[in-house]
């Protein structure tokens, strides 16, 4: 009966866990394809059963309908009913050129059109729309703030501070958010634009996000002509005050259409330095790589040797290869692919020396720039300087199993109040806890603990056991444990990321296993993977 | 199939907690399908299907109690729903090249007979079964975290899953006898 149950077990494990977790930028772009489909409709049904989703071929036929009516609540529920729905009406006009407040003048919803003056809606906020001639919009209430969907024509918008919350303005095929900024944005047949003359406003397109800063603009479409701003903005009574904040904001005005990366550093110094890290690092006297951005210094993936300064808005490398970089820019798990010159590698194998090079890169606006945009101008630093080109798919990558040491669990039922696993002194881990919530926090403390930056697989628990347990365990001596940031270079050179991640889990699990009577082992498990397929060698400059 | 049974709907989400709901819950339920059905293309179907639904009012009192439960719930049947009816239809070529696309490799070996036979012995389990079977072996979620999502004890959670694991075993074994 045991061997039956466990036998289930197995195969419910492997054939219900086949297709693993989908990958993040399949489940980012299905929900925004759905959600772009659903949303003209939201806004304006009128009452139940009224909609017309005919989005895709062979899809919600009125029979499927029908079953997937029955199967979704085991009840019958009204598909009969479905009728094209009416174009949206104007229900209100806007006055010429004279300032609304929106409240209570304007109903959520409501689908607005202004006049031939265009026209001022104040909001509660004390934001100001400045809606061009002919234009359609309706005000909503968004999740965290107030949308502006904009049907038809332009917009400037003046968005006051939003505290926790956001302001955005929502196009038929994109939306933009922000929390204190002037932008404005245009919603035209072929597509829509966005220009910003003060702040910052993130566009979402698509799965795609990206940050505008002033000067710059971004269209949804390739076909879409791109306009300097400040002619953009021409139409708007106030014209003279934007031109005013668009010069004071010190970005020149830089065109972004859709591929395109629109974030770069100003300055970029790449120049290659020979010889091992030993050597290096008595040149330089440091070894690492870091970015500071407006919020706060990032740790760096290796440093050896004394810190390095790094200014506000700048990213700075000495000894650094593309491993390092790879791991700062993009934060997920990557892979070489096959074209990968051998420059470019860090295997570890003896013999084995990636090319490092001396970096600095500084941003247009240090004092302005987050270590989130530091990542992306590296990204674009990588594309333009390293002719960097990547793929993502999905990969096995390295997870790993909590599962019983050979003389079974050492563990005692928890009693009292529950505490969620956190670091011990010795140093350790402990907690009362299910030893599924241990698993979900290791990622954590190998994160923390071996100064990674990330972890490529998650750690899962196949012990069996399901209580409540009290814990508290040392790390065993035997693991490598941190390594990393302790400011010296190992004989061998410094341990590569991975290195670090299996030292510190090897001392997790020795730790463990005298301790508690689990071990971890390592596992394969499907992950989305950043694979390189083409990178070259930067010139110096 | 179920019989037909009229719940009363209750009022529907205003556009605005409707992109709330929307926004939080859709990867959810996106997830839930691939995992059922490893295919992109359904998986949006069945997101669409679930918020569809939603939009047109076919609520029932649970939504509001546990709108995580529910929509997950909704993303399995659907599936599942969708797991039969290509069971029913001929193969073809074009199915069999996108499973073997998207199965991850290594796992060629999989038993696809098996693994249909299993889903549509887990469609046979009462829905409270069938969910506890998915979040656990499917999405590797803890008894603990199944019992936050469904509102239950985590004992209860273990009770569920060793029932619907005896019955899924009965279920598995009669149909190789047949």
């Amino acid at each position: 009966m045991k061997r039956d149950e466990q036998n289930i077990r197995k195969v419910l494990d492997r054939y219900l866990g086949r297709y693993g977790e989908p990958p993040r930028e399949h489940v980012d772009s299905a929900v925004e394809h759905v959600r772009q489909r659903l949303h003209p409709e939201i806004a304006h049904a009128p009452g139940p059963a009224t909609l017309d989703f005919h989005a895709r071929k062979g899809w919600l036929t009125p029979v499927a309908a029908a079953a997937v009516a029955v199967a979704i609540i085991g009840s019958a529920v009204l598909v009969q009913n479905i009728r094209p729905r009416k174009p949206a009406e104007v229900i209100a006009e806007l006055s010429d050129g004279k300032l609304i407040q929106a409240e209570p003048r304007i109903r959520p919803n409501e689908r607005l059109r202004s006049g031939e003056g265009g026209a001022l809606i104040a909001l509660a906020d004390r934001s100001r729309v400045e809606v061009r001639a002919q234009s359609e919009l309706a005000f909503e209430r968004a999740g965290d703030g107030i949308r502006i969907r904009l049907y038809k024509g332009g917009v400037i918008v003046t968005a006051a501070k939003q505290g926790q919350g956001h302001l955005y303005v929502q196009t038929r095929d994109m939306t933009v958010s922000v929390l204190g900024t002037v932008f404005l944005v245009n919603a035209e047949e072929e597509g829509s634009r966005v220009a910003v003359i003060q702040g910052e406003v993130q566009v979402q397109q698509d799965a795609t996000a990206k940050k505008l800063i002033p000067g710059q603009q971004v269209a949804t479409s390739p076909s879409m002509e791109l306009r300097p701003v400040r002619e953009e903005i021409s139409w708007s009574r106030h014209a003279e005050e934007h031109f005013a904040l668009l010069q004071q904001s010190a970005v020149p005005e830089s065109k972004v259409t859709q591929p395109a990366q629109h974030l770069e550093f100003a300055v970029i110094s790449i120049k290659p330095i020979s010889g091992d890290i030993r050597s290096i690092m008595s040149s330089f006297g440091s070894l690492g790589f870091a970015c500071h951005g407006t919020d706060g210094v990032p740790r760096a993936p290796f440093r050896g040797g004394p810190e390095i300064p790094v200014p506000l808005g700048r990213c700075v490398g000495i000894g650094v290869n593309l491993a390092w970089l790879m791991n700062y820019a993009y934060e997920s798990p990557w892979r070489y692919g096959p074209n990968v010159p051998d420059w470019a590698k860090s295997t570890g194998e003896l013999g084995q020396e990636p090319a490092r090079f001396q970096i600095e890169a500084a941003a247009q606006d240090p004092s302005a720039v987050t270590t989130a945009q530091l990542r992306q101008m590296l990204q674009a630093m990588l594309a333009d300087r390293f002719k960097l080109r990547v793929h993502r798919e999905t990969q096995g990558v390295q997870g790993y199993a909590l599962v019983l040491a050979k003389n079974g669990p050492k563990l005692k039922e928890a009693t009292g109040e529950l505490e969620p696993p956190h670091f011990g002194p010795g140093p350790g881990i402990k907690g009362k806890s299910s030893l599924d919530e241990l698993a979900q926090y290791l990622p954590q403390f190998v994160i923390a603990f071996a100064n990674l930056g990330f972890l490529d697989g998650p750690f899962v628990n196949k012990t069996g056991l399901m209580g409540i347990y009290e814990y508290e365990f040392q790390l065993s001596r035997s693991g490598g444990g941190g390594g990393g940031a302790r400011g010296e270079v190992p004989a061998g050179g410094p341990p590569t990321r991975l290195d670090r991640a299996a030292d510190t889990v090897a001392a997790i699990s020795g730790g463990m296993e005298s301790q508690l009577g689990i071990r971890i082992q390592p596992e394969k498990i499907p992950a989305d993977v950043i694979v390189i397929d083409q990178v070259e060698k930067p010139s110096a400059n | 199939m179920s019989t037909a049974t009229v719940t009363d709907p209750i009022q529907s989400p205003a556009p605005e907690d409707f992109d709330c709901v929307y926004r939080e819950y859709a990867p959810l339920v996106y997830r839930t399908a691939w995992g059922v059905l490893g295919c992109r293309e359904d998986a949006e179907d069945v997101l669409q299907t679930v918020f569809v639904k939603l939009l047109r009012r076919e609520f029932v009192p649970d939504l509001q109690k546990n709108p995580k439960a529910y929509l997950y719930r909704a993303a399995v049947n659907l599936s599942i729903d969708l797991l039969r009816e290509k069971r029913m239809r001929p193969a073809l070529l074009v199915d069999a090249e996108r499973i073997e696309k998207t199965a991850p490799a290594g796992q060629s070996e999989i038993n696809e007979d098996l693994y249909l036979r299993l889903y549509e012995a887990i469609g046979r389990l009462s829905p409270s079964s069938a969910e506890v079977i998915l979040l656990h072996h499917m999405q590797n979620k803890t008894t603990a975290e199944i019992g936050k999502a469904l509102g239950i004890s985590r004992t209860h959670v273990a009770v569920r899953l060793f029932r619907a694991r005896t019955r899924l075993r009965k279920l598995l074994t009669q149909e190789k006898k047949r």
